[in-house]
């Protein structure tokens, strides 16, 4: 199958980071198909893209919710051909931060779902299909957070990029006999206007100052850091890459 | 996946790379892949005549190349090695320390002083000296990336190689004391961390039966690392597609180490 055929998902894909993905692998060749619970963003990001030579489209997702997800692969499946790559990015903080008491259990199983369980889903969605083409690449995105345990107030968003983590690790070691590598992106603190966007004014402006300091490289982080090493984890040159978590983070996580 | 898009790269026009134990394994397919990529390859070695061989494959890229004889333990060779780089070639963007020597089936009982000082003496004092020369003319330069070869043996356990596990742990943590130190300066540092990978220097593990099937079983995808696969990881944390990567180490090796 040549690389002009080769489709792959980008959860979140209508914007902020996982835009800047989709580009990115639209340039290295592959059809991309922007999924989004925005779903107007996504095609209208899809559309930049192809005017811009690529082969882009953009669907509208759910990915926390199993029916919207299991509907939206199939008619991707469907009209643009078989999934031999995913980015599992869409997710986010959502809950502004706030001490464990002052939250509600509801909140952290949104997080949870979101980042954790939309992880879980598309993947299962798109394993039949990688299967059958006994290829696949699938790269999901956790956070450096999780080996700081903080910012403090984000106990549900460390958690659910824990899951990740956990996740990347049993699905490599499950998938990998079929010929599927799973791994995962670890970026630093990289603000970006998304809907799961919770650090904003004065705090915000805090953590770029401090962060930026504890990082070997001092500058905030862009989008523009990242995409390069989700494209290697999606490329041939990764092909014995599996299982692992690559921090992408100015050297903050200094292990 | 690859595609005329990737194989027409040339992320390294106008660098100047050097990448010791070039002369087979590991080393040459990086240096052949830098060649490949537009850079100017200094191969170096204690090797001659496998080092001329590496050049000879160097010469399809048609870009300028040389063999440096050099002695990774000893500062006054690796000092040289760099000094003639910079002379030659005008500066230095990259260098990848992959050279090692190590003697295999020797737990700490077994490894006698001689075996312990020669495998601490190249494969991390030769890590360390190849930092230390080749930073001031990378700074020079305007800035640049190292890459160290480390090894899964760094990071999880490899039987009876405790001198080798010592010397590749410590390229790890040299690897961030780099990162940290000089990332001020326009000098990026990461390491990779090979399984076992089919190389002329890993051929008595092959023969070894036992060896042989602790390192190959629980490999998840089902085969040997291949120079290649740690050769495009090296290019790509040399890049600047890794330009926001420092002090971090990748795992290579089909899944085998979860860590």
């Amino acid at each position: 199958m040549s690389r002009e055929a080769a489709v792959a998902v980008v959860t979140g894909g209508g914007q902020g980071l996982g835009l800047e993905y989709a580009r990115t692998l639209s340039q290295r060749g592959w059809h991309v198909v922007l999924a989004d619970i925005a779903g107007e963003l996504a095609i209208t990001a899809a559309k930049s893209i192809s005017e811009a030579g690529g082969v882009a489209h953009g669907v509208c997702v759910d990915v926390s919710d199993p029916e919207s997800v299991a509907q939206t692969f199939s008619v991707i499946a469907e009209e643009h051909g078989p999934v031999v790559g995913l980015v599992n990015n869409a997710g986010g903080a959502f809950i502004a931060p706030s001490d464990i008491e002052d939250m509600e259990y509801d909140d952290f199983v949104r997080v949870m779902g979101i980042n954790a369980g939309g992880t879980w889903l598309c993947t299962q969605a798109v394993v039949p299909g990688m299967k059958a083409a006994r290829r696949g690449k699938i790269v999901n995105i956790s956070s450096t957070c999780l080996s700081k345990g903080g910012p403090v107030g984000m106990v549900p968003y460390i958690a659910a990029k824990g899951a990740v983590v956990g996740l990347t690790r049993a699905l490599a070691r499950e998938l990998g006999p079929s010929g599927i590598t799973v791994n995962a992106v670890a970026p630093g603190y990289t603000p970006v206007d998304t809907l799961g966007r919770v650090n904003t004014g004065e705090r915000a402006a805090r953590m770029r100052t401090q962060i930026a300091e504890e990082q070997c490289i001092h500058r905030t982080e862009t989008p523009e850091d990242l995409v390069g090493t989700v494209a290697f984890l999606m490329s041939g040159d990764s092909d014995f890459v599996t299982g692992q978590v690559i921090n992408v983070d100015g050297g903050w996580v200094h292990a | 996946m690859g595609s005329s898009p990737v194989d027409a790269r040339r992320r390294f026009e106008d660098k100047v790379v050097i990448v010791t134990g070039a002369s087979s394994g590991i080393g040459r397919e990086t240096a052949r892949r830098f060649a490949a990529e537009g850079a100017a390859v200094v191969v170096a070695d204690l090797d001659e005549s496998g080092g001329r061989k590496t050049l000879e494959m160097l010469k399809e890229s048609e870009g300028p190349t040389r063999f440096i004889r050099t002695d990774v333990s000893d500062p006054g060779s690796v000092e040289s090695m760099v000094a003639e780089a910079v002379e030659i070639f005008g500066g230095l963007h990259v260098i990848h320390n992959n050279a090692y020597w190590a003697p295999l089936n020797r737990n700490v009982v077994e490894t006698s002083q001689e075996e312990w000082d020669q495998t601490i003496a190249v494969t991390l004092t030769g890590v360390f000296l190849g930092c230390k020369f080749a930073i001031p003319a990378i700074i020079a330069s305007g800035g640049g990336s190292i890459v160290n070869t480390g090894s899964t043996a760094g990071v999880v356990v490899s039987p009876r190689f405790a001198a080798y596990m010592a010397a590749k742990g410590g390229v790890l943590s040299l690897t961030r004391a780099v990162a940290f130190d000089f990332a001020e300066q326009g000098i990026r540092c990461n390491a990779i961390c090979p399984g076992l990978t089919r190389t002329p220097a890993t051929e008595p593990v092959m023969a070894d039966e036992d060896r042989r099937n602790f390192s190959l079983q629980r490999i998840l995808l089902g085969r040997m690392g291949e120079p290649a696969d740690m050769a495009a990881a090296v290019l790509f944390l040399a890049s600047e597609e890794a330009s926001f990567m420092t002090g971090q180490m990748m795992i290579i090796d089909g899944g085998r180490t979860i860590a």
